[in-house]
């Protein structure tokens, strides 16, 4: 068994031989939080494709090119960017595409019927699922899924902020049928009946998830 | 001979110090978890430590090829190719300030045998706890 001042040494060493201290620079760095955010992103959209063609038997495919870009901030649907269409696989007809870092409009906006879009009006989700062919911000009515994926350690304020995600999508209502067979799941007490989403790379997840099972959001410990 | 809890607490205290040295964005994220860790010593650090390790692998380009053949396996492409690769693409505002218009995700730093080096410093720790039961 090793001495504390042994660990302390390997310790040391261990951040000496590879990782480099930051140092002030001119040159503003691409955040690491941002870069380790988008890298979890992109597992979690792995996983969902994994679950999708899986679980519900949808065949999905990248709709130009061979890259994934993920957008370093959420904005409206821009048909410039590639997607996943979302393929029956019988009719092989697209019945709905993935996007990702995506603004809906809320429904708050939609009661209020008020033609003028205000920052409050919509939300970002990391991943998306909706009706295809859409422009801009998709409505509410349009999301089949939403999807956030947390690279941090959970903690209450993001609970609350995905309770504000839910309330902002459908209204509580009666289990209804969703557009899903198995996964996430085949009913919702929502109207819209759209799933919702939590992936954390945090297992303190776990500790929150009982207001999900009211309002309908799925939980997921997913470590990277 | 096992390590006391003094021991553990002031390991624990030389790895926060480093961290805050060499990857002050860990520490600060980290720190809001260290109120919640456990009250015995050598819990507190390995679980610590394990939070240390699994955030700089979500940081380290080695998840990349993974992360690639579970799309593959799962999306195709139009022409039937595999997809090549994963980019951030930046807004007009963050490509001026970072000088690039997109970031390919494996140009992240390879941290593997870095943490390499923390899985054998948390294996003997957890040997230590295995010492005294």
């Amino acid at each position: 068994m090793k001495t504390a001042n042994q660990i302390k040494s390997d310790i040391t060493n261990a951040f000496n031989r590879h990782i480099s201290v930051p140092t002030g620079s001119l040159f503003q760095p691409i955040p690491k939080t941002l870069t380790a955010g988008k890298l979890y992103e992109a597992y979690i959209l792995a996983i969902l494709a994994q679950e999708l063609t899986s679980k519900e038997g949808f065949d999905l495919v990248l709709s130009e090119g061979r890259e994934i870009r993920l957008r370093s901030s959420p904005g409206p649907i821009d048909r410039r960017f590639p997607f996943i269409e979302v393929l029956n696989p019988l009719t092989i007809a697209i019945i709905a595409e993935i996007w990702t870092d995506i603004e809906f409009l809320t429904l708050s906006y939609v009661i209020r019927n008020s033609p003028k879009i205000e920052k409050g009006d919509y939300h970002e989700l990391d991943i998306i699922m909706v009706d295809p062919e859409i422009n801009d911000r998709p409505h509410f009515t349009n999301l089949w899924l939403g999807v956030e994926c947390k690279n941090t350690p959970y903690k209450k304020s993001l609970l609350k902020e995905i309770l504000g995600v839910r309330r902002e999508m459908s209204l509580l209502a009666a289990p209804n049928a969703t557009r899903f067979q198995v996964f996430p799941r085949s009913e919702v007490p929502a109207n819209p009946p759209s799933c919702l989403i939590v992936y954390s790379s945090s297992s303190k997840v776990d500790g929150y998830t009982t207001p999900g099972e009211i309002f309908g959001i799925d939980f997921f410990y997913k470590p990277l | 001979m096992a390590l006391t809890d003094d021991e553990y607490l002031d390991i624990l205290r030389h790895l926060q110090e480093r961290l805050r040295e060499f990857a002050p964005d860990v520490f600060e994220n980290l720190s809001e978890i260290t109120v919640d860790l456990p009250p015995n010593p050598q819990t507190r650090l390995i679980r610590y430590l394990g939070f240390v390790i699994r955030t700089f692998k979500t940081r380290s380009s080695d998840t990349y090829p993974y992360i690639l053949d579970l799309l593959n396996n799962n999306i195709k492409t139009k022409e039937g190719n595999s997809i090549e690769s994963i980019k951030i693409s930046f807004t007009p505002e963050e490509a001026q300030l970072y000088g690039i218009d997109e970031f390919d995700l494996v140009n992240l730093p390879d941290d593997s045998a870095f943490l390499d080096d923390l899985i054998t410093i948390l294996n003997s720790i957890q040997e230590d706890e295995s010492d005294k039961s």
